[in-house]
């Protein structure tokens, strides 16, 4: 087994990923936020 | 010795196979690794090792779980956490302080346009104490998306507003962050560095279908105001971080390309802006023609090909692949979106329709049947054994309350070319 990209930490906690103020994704992805449709989006 | 202990996750997708190895991305857990082919064979029958040099990592990495784990129920209890969750650490509203719009997009979900309504110094006061009530101890952000109509054709309120959503905000120690959903037609130089100033506006997201027929042709108005639009984004690209959606259903995909390089190319805009491309959504089932959500992932993985080729100084970031824990800031019952009369939404797909409202800023919430129904939504079977499920929680809520159906947001083809994309640039 070769891990190329690492599992998110505590993924299977209650805690990850919503630390932030839009759908729990954008900030976390380095988005600026949500767009109407919700989907993140970025610079 | 076998343990029967644990079983592959659901969410085990494979993304290729090659030289006797697989290529595995776990959509909930994030992990991408290498197996041979053989283990993973073995592992997606249930014929786990414990003896693996690598058992542990197939636990840690999600790739193997506990047998008793329902995955799906996981799923949805973290969605529920989210969705009914207290903690106000960062809120999020929307507000349309009018839903008038000078413009005519075909496929608009909303069809009050011609409502002059701007919301008044009366319902400003009640938002803006709905606001400052809805803080607790622990509340650190606000962030207000601007949305409408056309929020800037209630650019007088929004600068009012932001002066008084500011003191509120200070005297709280809360840090206040705005961004707006406009057409770019009144976005000025001078009005995006005073809301800049007097809003804290961040970021803003202006919407171009195509070149200037085609714009016009789906926007419903003139080349002058085309040409207004796109003098506006060269003004304003140094001032806010500009986003531009690209709204595609399919036939104007080579024309969206023509917009790109003449944005990039002509107006210099590469490394100052950014630009995707979205779906054109018939969200509330008018029969307008839509790309299919495997059409549009052809056309997204083509797009962000084209991007990369052609533009190699654009920084293109591909989509991060979270696992999403809701899927959107509306879905949680702490944000509303706020309409121009101070009703209250639980979309901003719903503004202007009455049987959508679920509260208004003086009263609070009606907790409305409309509402419960919103937010106890059912995953379709379909859903519950989809791989890609915690990466697209079956889809836009609002569509799918609306239309009956499911309405996945992401497919297996685009999610591989992203991992793929991915592995190539870590190597």
């Amino acid at each position: 087994m070769e891990i190329l990209i690492k599992a998110k930490p505590n993924f299977t906690s209650y805690a990850y990923p919503c630390s932030d103020d839009q759908c729990g994704d954008c900030k976390s992805q380095g988005a600026d936020g949500c767009s109407t449709d919700a989907t993140c989006y970025s610079d | 010795m076998t343990n029967i202990k644990y079983v592959a996750s659901q969410f085990n997708l494979v993304i290729k196979e090659d030289a006797g190895k697989v290529l595995i991305f776990n959509t909930f857990s994030g992990c991408v690794c290498t197996l041979e082919k053989d283990v993973f064979n073995s592992i997606c029958n249930n014929i786990i090792d414990e003896k693996w040099p690598y058992f542990n990592d197939l636990i840690s990495q999600g790739i193997i779980v506990l047998k008793e784990i329902d995955q799906v129920g996981m799923i949805l209890q973290h969605e529920n956490l989210a969705k009914f969750s207290n903690d106000k650490k960062n809120l999020s509203f929307v507000i349309a302080p009018t839903l008038k719009c000078n413009l005519r997009c075909y496929y608009c979900f909303e069809s009050s346009q011609n409502d002059c309504k701007v919301m008044d110094e009366a319902t400003m006061q009640d938002v803006l104490k709905f606001i400052e009530n809805s803080f607790g101890q622990e509340t650190e952000s606000l962030r207000i998306n601007w949305f409408g109509g056309e929020p800037l054709l209630a650019k007088d309120f929004i600068t009012k507003f932001s002066k008084e959503i500011k003191k509120i905000t200070d005297k709280h120690n809360v840090k206040y962050t705005s961004s707006m959903i406009t057409n770019g037609v009144f976005l000025t130089k001078e009005t995006a560095k005073n809301l800049k100033q007097i809003g804290e506006l961040q970021s803003v997201q202006i919407t171009l279908d195509g070149s200037k027929d085609e714009y016009c042709k789906r926007k419903g108005t003139t080349p002058v105001v085309f040409e207004k639009v796109i003098q506006n984004i060269c003004d304003c690209a140094d001032i806010v971080r500009i986003s531009i959606r690209l709204n595609c259903d399919g036939s104007n995909y080579n024309d969206i390309l023509n917009i790109v390089d003449d944005l990039f190319t002509n107006h210099h805009l590469t490394k100052k802006i950014g630009v995707y491309l979205a779906p054109i959504t018939d969200y509330n089932g008018n029969g307008f023609d839509v790309c299919n959500n495997k059409e549009f992932s052809k056309l997204l993985i083509k797009f962000n090909q084209h991007l990369k080729t052609t533009y190699p100084d654009y920084p293109l970031k591909l989509d991060e692949l979270n696992a999403k824990k809701c899927y959107c800031a509306l879905k949680k019952c702490i944000n509303y979106a706020i309409g121009p009369n101070g009703e209250l939404y639980t979309c901003e797909h719903d503004f202007g329709v009455k049987e959508f409202i679920i509260g208004d800023v003086k009263n609070g919430e009606y907790f409305t049947d409309y509402h419960r129904k919103f937010l106890e939504l059912k995953l379709s079977e379909k859903c519950k054994k989809c791989k890609l499920l915690p990466l697209c929680l079956g889809g836009c809520p609002s569509m799918r309350y609306n239309q009956k159906k499911d309405v996945c947001c992401i497919t297996e083809p685009y999610v591989k070319y992203i991992i793929l994309n991915k592995i190539n640039k870590s190597n």
